[in-house]
């Protein structure tokens, strides 16, 4: 046996450092969020992190605030941070363009020089993309919020209504993060065009306390399932329901109402919303990513916000 | 019938809160922005003479979240029902259909329901009753707004209602604040002239 002790196809361990190889699992929210319920039961206990990523080839928004949450979480366990080896280039590049390791900095380092060339152009006001964005502040939910309603007001092609009910939605979700995860958060969005239609998709994570403690605080008698407490949020119970405000609920409505979905993880809880259907799931292994992960898609089936020319 | 000219509204320009949030604009957003503007509108509607409306312009302001409405607009409604601010009024001034939809989706929020919040709305200077008032109540409000003033007895003659019935409808009115009034000693005695917020 070479360096590595293989502990499973995707697990190395030796001593002080585990070896992860991911699989290509960070392309759509979905794919995410099965590689989050497998992974977190099986990193080893060990100081050092490496996760092997050359198999990765897509990220979507959610994959990159999984794998940023991931990471933060592991380098505040284990006081490092997280490598990343093997990175594709085009992969490095998109990470880059999120600013995936200045946002992580201090809890993921990735290795390998991107060649001279494959740098993705960014411009500070892209109509395309919002880079991860931390919240920690009002006034960084209000500059995020604004840049992601920029991005869908132009793509998505929706009513003046709706696309203001959606900016109140992601204002309202990442001053959730502020106020009832005792925490900071990150948002990110992109815009991707298909054959039949255009999508924004949005991703909002923080590693707070969560919404079943955030919830169980206001209703200590109730008892639920994690993914029980996440209906319950989404149905409207809040933990200060003396207060009006759009909540989960909204989002639901108009992700589905668009055509596309919201899939929200919160510790060992998912669940997930598309039109007409709609799926709760319980991890076996209690020992969730602390906080609460949403993955928000939004459609336009007429492809009536393109907008040809924008960078 | 008495007709009253030459009163200027008392506005407020909501966009001024921009400045006092630090924020750039055009959206007012978030509870907590919210709940940092009540003091700034709670300053400008006491600093308004007894008996007349801080009228809120809504020019400028291209998105006002429902949380946000929800910390400042419902807090002041509900300050002035229970009698918080004195014998003042509250005029909003030509929200877009947007920020109504958002106000009337803030208004029938479970917590809310039961106060039946509602408000004078200027939109071009017209005004019109915004939120969940019963139709005898709307019926007299607009004839207020018709004719400038009105009086029980003259509600009563209008509709053919009795005295008391006529009196109520008005007092409820004046309770959810969507009328002031002044008491007048005339020929038919002492009793109150309803006007519109003013």
């Amino acid at each position: 046996m070479g360096r590595w002790g293989v502990a499973s196809s995707q697990v190395a361990v030796c001593t002080d450092l585990g070896l992860i190889h991911l699989a290509d699992c960070l392309g759509s929210p979905a794919r995410a969020d099965r590689w989050l319920a497998e992974f977190l039961g099986a990193v080893p206990v060990v100081e050092r992190i490496v996760l092997d990523v050359a198999s990765v080839s897509f990220v979507c928004p959610y994959g990159a605030v999984l794998l940023l949450s991931v990471c933060q979480h592991l380098a505040r366990e284990r006081g490092r941070p997280v490598q990343l080896v093997g990175l594709q280039d085009h992969v490095h590049a998109y990470l880059r363009r999120l600013d995936f390791f200045e946002t992580g900095a201090g809890a993921v380092v990735g290795t390998g020089r991107l060649p001279w060339g494959a740098q993705l152009p960014r411009s500070v006001a892209s109509l395309n993309v919002l880079e991860l964005t931390v919240v920690r502040s009002l006034r960084e939910v209000y500059e995020a919020t604004a840049r992601a309603l920029l991005i869908v007001k132009t793509w998505l092609g929706l009513d003046v209504g709706v696309a203001h009910r959606v900016a109140c939605c992601i204002a309202e979700a990442c001053e959730n993060v502020i106020e009832h995860s005792q925490s900071s958060g990150v948002v990110v969005a992109q815009k991707y065009e298909y054959a039949g239609w255009t999508e924004v998709q949005l991703a909002i994570a923080d590693l707070g306390i969560g919404i079943r403690q955030s919830l169980h605080r206001a209703y200590a008698g109730l008892e639920e399932t994690p993914a029980g407490w996440i209906k319950r949020a989404v149905a409207g119970l809040s933990s200060r329901p003396e207060r009006g405000g759009l909540g989960l609920g909204e989002i639901r409505h108009l992700a589905t109402q668009s055509g596309g979905s919201l899939l929200i993880r919160s510790g060992a809880g998912s669940a997930v919303y598309t039109p007409g259907h709609t799926r709760y799931a319980n991890l076996v292994d209690l020992s969730g990513l602390p906080g609460t992960q949403l993955a928000i898609t939004l459609r336009d089936g007429g492809g009536a916000g393109r907008r040809a020319g924008v960078q | 019938m008495v007709v009253e000219v030459g009163i200027q509204p008392i506005t407020f320009a909501l966009s001024e809160l921009f400045a006092a949030l630090d924020v750039p604009g055009p959206d007012l957003l978030l509870r907590a922005y919210g709940e940092r503007a009540l003091p700034v509108l709670e300053e400008k509607l006491l600093s308004v003479p007894v008996g007349r409306a801080l009228v809120l312009s809504f020019a400028g302001v291209r998105i006002m979240s429902p949380s946000f409405a929800d910390a400042t607009i419902v807090a002041l409604l509900r300050g002035l029902r229970e009698g918080r601010y004195g014998e003042r009024f509250l005029i909003l001034a030509d929200p877009d259909e947007e920020t109504l939809v958002s106000l009337e989706g803030t208004f029938e929020r479970r917590q809310h329901r039961r106060l039946k919040l509602a408000v004078v709305l200027r939109c071009r200077g017209q005004d019109r009753l915004f939120g969940p008032v019963e139709d005898n109540l709307r019926e007299a409000w607009q004839m207020v707004a018709e004719r400038g003033t009105l009086t029980t007895r003259e509600l009563a003659e209008t509709l053919g209602l009795e005295l008391n019935t006529a009196s109520m409808r008005l007092i409820k009115l004046h309770g959810l604040g969507l009328l002031a009034r002044r008491e007048v000693v005339g020929i038919p005695g002492r009793q109150h002239l309803y006007t519109l917020p003013k």
